[in-house]
Formats: C-alpha cells, sequence, structure tokens
C-alpha cells in the first residue's frame, strides 16, 4: 500500500538555520512546509495536515510560546508534536515552552544528527 | 567708554549694511555646499559600501552553503576540506570578511560534531592564521585585535600565554575584556583566578559583558567570587562579582559588609546592601536596621528597606511599621516600608490586617495602591 510522507511544519525566521533543517529532514525523506513568521505558520496549521511542528522562540508577528498555545486550542492539528528550537537556554524559557504545550526543547546551537533523532522519536522515519 | 561703544555698533552696523554683508552671505553659501557636499558623499560612499558587500554576500552564500552541505553534512568530512574548489580570492578584504561573517553565522546554528567541523572549515580557510598574526602585530588597534579574540575564541583556538598575558595587560581597557572573554570561552572555570585577578579600569558595560560571558559558559560550581571584593576596586568590578554572587547564590555578609561600612554613600555600598537583599542575608536583619538608622541619604535608606524585606524574618516588623506610620517622612521611604512589611508574610500578617482595618485618608491610599495586585504586575 501506498504510504504518504510524514509532513513537518518548520517555522523559523533565520534563513540558516531554515536551510539548514530544510536540507537535512529532507534528505531524511521528510515532506516540510516553511514558514518565516508566527502569521504563516499559524495560517498553515488550519490549512494543511501536519505531523510534527518545529519551531523558533524569537519570531516575528507571534513568538513561539503564542504559536504552541494558539495550536493547541485551535480545531485543527491540534494534537500534533512540537518542537522547540531556541537560542533561550534559561530555565524559564524552557519550562515555559513544556506549559503551554510544547514536546520537546532543542537548545542552538543545533546538532543535525540529534534533530533527526528527536524527530524520529515524534513521529518516526519518514 | 559711550563714544568706543558707539564705534563698535557703527562698525557692525556698516558691516550688515554695506559691504561686508555680501562676503558674510557669499561664506556662508560656500561653507554650507561644502557640508552638504560632504554629508551626501559620506552618504553615498556608506551605501556603497553597503551594496557591495551584499553583492558580495549573494555571490558566495550560495557556494559555501553548497560547499558545507556537500563536505560537511552528507560526507561528514571533518578536516582536510577541498577549499580550492571554492574559488574565492581570500586575499581580497571584502571576500574575506563576507566569508568570515558567514561561517560565524553557520559556527552559531550548527553543533555537535558538525559544529566542530565547521570550526576546522575555519581554520583550513587560514582565518585562525590570520587571527593569530593580527594579535601578535596590531595590539594596539582595538577593533583588529577584539575581532580577532572574538575568532579565535569562538574556534576555541590556543593563543601563546606570552601573547595573551600581554594582551590582558594592555592599557586599552577593551582589549584587555576581550583578553579576559577569550579566557573564559575557552577556559571555562580554570580561567576564574587568571581573568578575575587582572581585572582594573573596566566600565559598567565591559563587566556586564563578562559576567554574561561567564554566565553564558554554563558554569555551575561552587566558585568564591566574594574572594575579590576589595574596597579599593572601582564600582563595576565590584559590582561585576557582586552580580556573579547573586546570580550563583553565593552569601559571604561579611564581605559585603565590609564594603558597605566603607563608604556607606558610595555607588558600591548601595549595591551590596542590594545584593544583601537578593541573597536573603538573613543574619543581616538587624546590622541592616541599624544601619538604617546611621545613613542620611535616601538612596541609601530606600536600598535598606528593600533589602529588609527581602531578609526579613520578622525581626524588623515593628521598625517598619513605626516608619511607615511616621508622617513626616517623604512618602517614597513609607511605601518601601509598607512593601517590605508586606514582602515579610507571613511574620507580618497579623499586623498588616490590623493596618488595613485602622488606615484611614493618604495612609489607606497608600495600602491600597501598594496591595493591588496590577501595582505589582506593572
Amino acid at each position: 500500500m501506498w504510504d504518504k510522507k510524514k509532513r513537518i511544519l518548520v517555522v523559523e525566521d533565520n534563513e540558516i538555520l531554515l536551510g539548514i533543517m530544510q536540507f537535512v529532514l529532507s534528505r531524511e525523506g521528510y515532506d516540510l512546509l516553511l514558514a518565516k513568521s508566527g502569521k504563516e505558520a499559524l495560517s498553515l496549521v488550519s490549512d494543511e495536515s501536519i505531523d510534527l511542528i518545529i519551531t523558533d522562540l524569537a519570531l516575528p508577528f507571534a513568538n513561539g510560546f503564542e504559536i504552541i498555545d494558539r495550536i493547541r486550542k485551535s480545531n485543527t492539528n491540534n494534537q500534533v508534536p512540537v518542537i522547540i528550537i531556541s537560542g533561550y537556554r534559561d530555565d524559564n524559557s524552557i519550562v515555559e515552552g513544556f506549559e503551554v504545550g510544547a514536546n520537546d526543547y532543542i537548545k542552538k546551537p543545533i546538532s543535525p544528527s540529534e534533530l533527526i533523532s528527536r524527530v524520529r522519536l515524534r513521529i518516526g522515519h519518514a | 567708554m559711550l563714544s568706543t561703544l558707539g564705534y563698535i555698533i557703527h562698525d557692525i552696523r556698516a558691516f550688515f549694511e554695506g559691504n561686508g554683508w555680501p562676503v558674510f552671505v557669499i561664506v556662508a553659501l560656500v561653507l554650507s555646499v561644502f557640508f552638504w557636499t560632504a554629508c551626501l558623499i559620506g552618504i553615498a560612499f556608506f551605501y556603497y559600501r553597503d551594496y557591495r558587500y551584499r553583492r558580495a554576500y549573494s555571490r558566495i552564500y550560495p557556494a559555501l552553503r553548497d560547499f558545507i552541505y556537500e563536505y560537511i553534512l552528507v560526507e561528514n568530512r571533518t578536516s582536510h576540506f577541498p577549499v580550492d574548489k571554492l574559488g574565492l580570492d581570500l586575499d581580497n578584504k571584502l571576500v574575506s570578511k563576507v566569508v568570515r561573517h558567514i561561517l560565524h553565522d553557520f559556527i552559531f546554528t550548527i553543533g555537535g560534531e558538525k559544529g566542530q567541523s565547521m570550526r576546522h572549515l575555519f581554520n583550513e580557510l587560514g582565518f585562525d592564521k590570520e587571527s593569530q598574526y593580527e594579535i601578535r602585530h596590531s595590539a594596539t588597534n582595538i577593533v583588529t585585535t577584539v575581532r580577532s579574540l572574538a575568532n579565535l575564541a569562538l574556534m576555541k583556538v590556543s593563543i601563546q600565554d606570552t601573547i595573551l598575558d600581554r594582551l590582558q595587560k594592555s592599557p586599552q581597557a577593551e582589549i584587555r575584556v576581550a583578553a579576559s572573554k577569550y579566557l573564559l570561552q575557552v577556559e571555562g572555570e580554570q580561567a576564574f583566578d587568571k581573568v578575575f585577578d587582572g581585572l582594573y579600569g573596566i566600565s559598567q558595560l565591559h563587566a556586564l559583558d563578562i559576567f554574561q560571558t561567564v554566565v553564558q559558559g554554563n558554569y555551575y560550581g561552587d566558585y568564591a567570587f566574594s574572594q575579590w571584593l576589595e574596597v579599593s576596586k572601582s564600582f563595576a568590578v565590584n559590582s561585576l562579582f557582586m552580580d556573579l554572587m547573586v546570580y550563583y547564590q553565593e552569601l559571604n555578609e561579611a564581605q559585603l559588609w565590609t564594603l558597605i561600612t566603607a563608604d556607606k554613600e558610595s555607588k558600591t555600598a548601595l549595591k551590596a546592601i542590594n545584593s544583601l537583599g537578593k541573597l536573603l542575608a538573613k543574619d543581616s536583619e538587624e546590622r541592616l536596621q541599624a544601619l538604617y538608622t546611621e545613613e542620611s541619604s535616601l538612596a541609601a535608606k530606600l536600598e535598606i528597606l528593600k533589602a529588609l524585606g527581602r531578609v526579613g524574618q520578622g525581626k524588623s516588623i515593628d521598625f517598619l511599621n513605626g516608619l511607615f506610620m511616621d508622617a513626616n517622612l517623604p512618602l517614597s521611604l513609607r511605601k518601601h516600608a509598607y512593601r517590605s512589611l508586606v514582602a515579610q508574610k507571613p511574620y507580618s500578617s497579623a499586623l498588616l490586617r490590623k493596618i488595613e482595618e485602622q488606615v484611614d485618608g493618604e495612609e489607606r491610599k497608600l495600602v491600597r495602591s501598594i496591595n493591588h495586585p496590577m501595582v505589582h504586575y506593572i
């Protein structure tokens, strides 16, 4: 039977990190949706079917916490696992991330192999 | 006397009404043209430099990105990169600058083993040698030296001790701070003694910079930062150690009291009082009360009241209540006295209930304002 590719929404405004994640995850066979702002991300969440969301915290228009909070309270994709990738290394940001509903937290700079393992842990292979 | 004044007025009138006026206008016009031309040339030069940088960036970025993807992310190379394939003229200053910036961004983004490979690539492109050369030969050029030290710290490249010692003893505070940051980033807590021993003549911004470097180094130990507090040191230096004490919760009341008693009116003393509060130095509660009566400056009294609110274990409740009830005191002192009472709950709970029942007029407004949740929120 034809198996549909797992789809990941990556929300990141840093061009370099977005490019790296796109390259690394595409090579693993995942289907990617890319958003550079909170606004774009929320519109994609309401329109598309998504298996995993990877989001930064410092984003234009709506920060990562707001995005997760709104996703959890929305009608579509509200059970999707969310991984935060952030440069904020303080305990408060990590705790707040989990409190608003994130499933994992990766601190920048990211290790590509660690990212792949954490993605696989949440949604399995592509 | 009057005639002299009359001549002067006559001369000035003659200048503006006669031949002097056109000359004055011409000179002003010429200067104005020069000024605006210089401004326009400056702006045009700035935009041209920015345009050249962006053009070079847009040309180099895709090539360098693909190179990194191919050799570091796909082939998993850790060294011996075929840098010739990049075809970049690194002797060109602009190209070198752009490549360095792009690599910095990648190094800040990629961590783990791949991050280490990125550092090797940076070194293989010759930037470590360039930075080493720059710190050896242009130690008096602040910008170059600071940038080179930052690069070497990012790459974790070691620098000869003799060069580092020279940089740490540089007459320029910026270079000394950059050398300290380098040591903290590369050697971590092993460099604490070396860095803190040589700190002098730094500004508060430098102190903040060093504080952030220590904190970002993920150090979680029990190092005694208080050993470096000294009355003879500047406010910025002592302030740095007090901030580190507070961040790592290292309580050393004796050292802080030494700073306070040395010069009660100084900024260092105010910071030390504040630090006592933040470190919850509960053994200092009575001593702080005594200090309040000795103090004359409002700023010091306010700091003492704030600290009492934090450290208070109920011994200063009557003292604070007395201050709050004293209608002759400035409002700010009474307000902080009451705030500190509120902070000392549950020791002060019974007294606060009594105050809320009894007060009226201005005191009632004050109490309601302090107790209002939005006031604390703001």
